[in-house]
């Protein structure tokens, strides 16, 4: 163990009164070294001389009996300043706030109360067979929002017409993704081409999606019909140019 | 080290009771006094803090914990009083009752034990009062008033490890005050520089 941390620390320990059974190597190493010893011992020593000098401050001291009438007088006196002005205004617009904050948390209460509307949930009589996975024989394939809300919100798909313009190079990676003629999009069930459309247009391409609408609302949506002959399609001439 | 707290006696003050209030004042004066003194080192001074700091109290009795002790908060309260009126007053002057202690004697000792121990003392004096704030504080609650690191550190509004660095800082920088002789191991011999 090395003389300067023996001294550092065996400092802390002696300041402030840390010294137990695990200081003692510190101790068996104070008893071979003269320099720690002397180190410490003078921090004792400073300490000790410290201590006599901050009596030396106050010794035989006590306040007078003068200032217990002072404190009196001064405390029957009415508060006067701004400090007084200030403390005497707090007060009053924190019980203010108080009233305040306590009137707001009950309208705030009220309001959610009113806005909330409590269903009650049907449980199902038998559930529906479930397609199983590749994987179904060990593991049942959870079903996702329209099972969940089964009863209650059913979801409904229908078929939007998207007009696609395709840029002026096919070799944009957005393009390829989308692009109908794509044969990676052929098996995927958000995006697929409408059978009866034609998609020869020049200019642009024909994409449908599947989009999710809540059964429960039925006619506050706008649902376009699938049935593209009742509105004919009528291909969009969109000039192409430069992307920007 | 702390006086003990009479039953209720907070209770009391808060319900406008003026004896539960000379009962708290003759029970907390001793240790804000001597804090207020050991700071500013004038007993006029030091009067003057605790009157504000006892008047502060009773106008805030309301917020004052009957559960807990207000010594920490008088201490506080007392020591923020000090420094704010050094900050005014800038230098401080020596005051007359250091000056006549200087010269009183104690014949029992020896003369040059008289000179050596006196110059160290007037060394430490000085010291402490040019430690910075944070310091002086922590020196006079630990040394002076014999607090333990917790409580002085609840005091000083710090923590422990905090309490300690300050601690630790202030002898070091009152260590190196002392004369060049005193600092040194008694191992160390002098070297003369020619």
């Amino acid at each position: 163990m090395s003389c300067a941390r023996v001294c550092r620390e065996l400092l802390e320990l002696s300041r402030f009164g840390e010294l137990d059974v695990r200081s003692a190597p510190h101790i068996e190493h104070l008893v071979d070294c003269r320099a720690c010893r002397d180190v410490i011992g003078l921090d004792r020593a400073l300490v000790q001389q410290l201590r006599v000098a901050l009596q030396a401050r106050i010794d035989g001291a006590s306040p007078s009996s003068a200032a217990w009438d002072g404190i009196l007088r001064r405390t029957q006196r009415p508060e006067a300043g701004l400090s007084a002005w200030f403390r005497r205004r707090s007060a009053l617009v924190l019980s203010r706030l108080r009233t305040a904050t306590a009137v707001s948390a009950t309208a705030l209460a009220v309001l959610i109360a009113s806005s909330t509307q409590v269903g009650i949930l049907q449980q199902h009589a038998a559930p529906s067979p479930r397609p199983q996975s590749g994987a179904g024989e060990r593991f049942e394939r959870q079903s996702l929002l329209a099972e969940a809300r089964d009863g209650y919100l059913r979801i409904a798909a229908s078929e939007t017409t998207v007009a696609y313009v395709p840029p002026a190079r096919t070799t944009d990676p957005e393009a390829f993704m989308i692009h109908p003629s794509n044969p990676g999009l052929g098996s995927a069930d958000s995006v697929s081409s409408s059978p009866g459309q034609s998609v020869t247009a020049p200019d642009a391409h024909i994409v449908v999606i599947r989009a999710s609408v809540p059964a429960d609302k039925p006619d506050s949506i706008e649902r376009p019909t699938a049935d593209t002959t009742a509105a004919p399609w009528q291909p969009i001439s969109i000039p192409t140019g430069k992307p920007s | 080290m702390e006086p003990t707290q009479p039953d209720d006696l907070i209770g009391r003050m808060q319900a406008d009771d003026l004896h539960a209030f000379e009962e708290f004042f003759n029970t907390y004066k001793r240790p804000v006094y001597t804090t207020a003194l050991a700071i500013t080192r004038d007993p006029f001074l030091a009067e003057e803090v605790l009157q504000d700091c006892f008047v502060k109290a009773y106008r805030v009795r309301d917020r004052l914990q009957p559960d807990r002790s207000p010594l920490p908060w008088l201490q506080r309260v007392a020591i923020n009083l000090c420094y704010s009126r050094f900050s005014r007053r800038k230098s401080l002057a020596e005051p007359i009752t250091s000056i006549i202690s200087n010269l009183v004697v104690d014949l029992g000792q020896r003369p040059d034990q008289i000179v050596e121990s006196r110059e160290i003392l007037e060394v430490l004096q000085r010291g402490i009062d040019s430690l910075p704030p944070k310091q002086q504080t922590a020196v006079i609650l630990y040394y002076l008033h014999g607090y333990s690191l917790a409580e002085a550190a609840e005091i000083a509004e710090c923590n422990v490890g905090t309490m300690k660095s300050r601690l630790h800082y202030a002898l070091k920088a009152l260590r190196a005050r002392l004369p060049v002789e005193r600092r040194l191991p008694a191992g160390v011999p002098l070297r003369v520089v020619e």
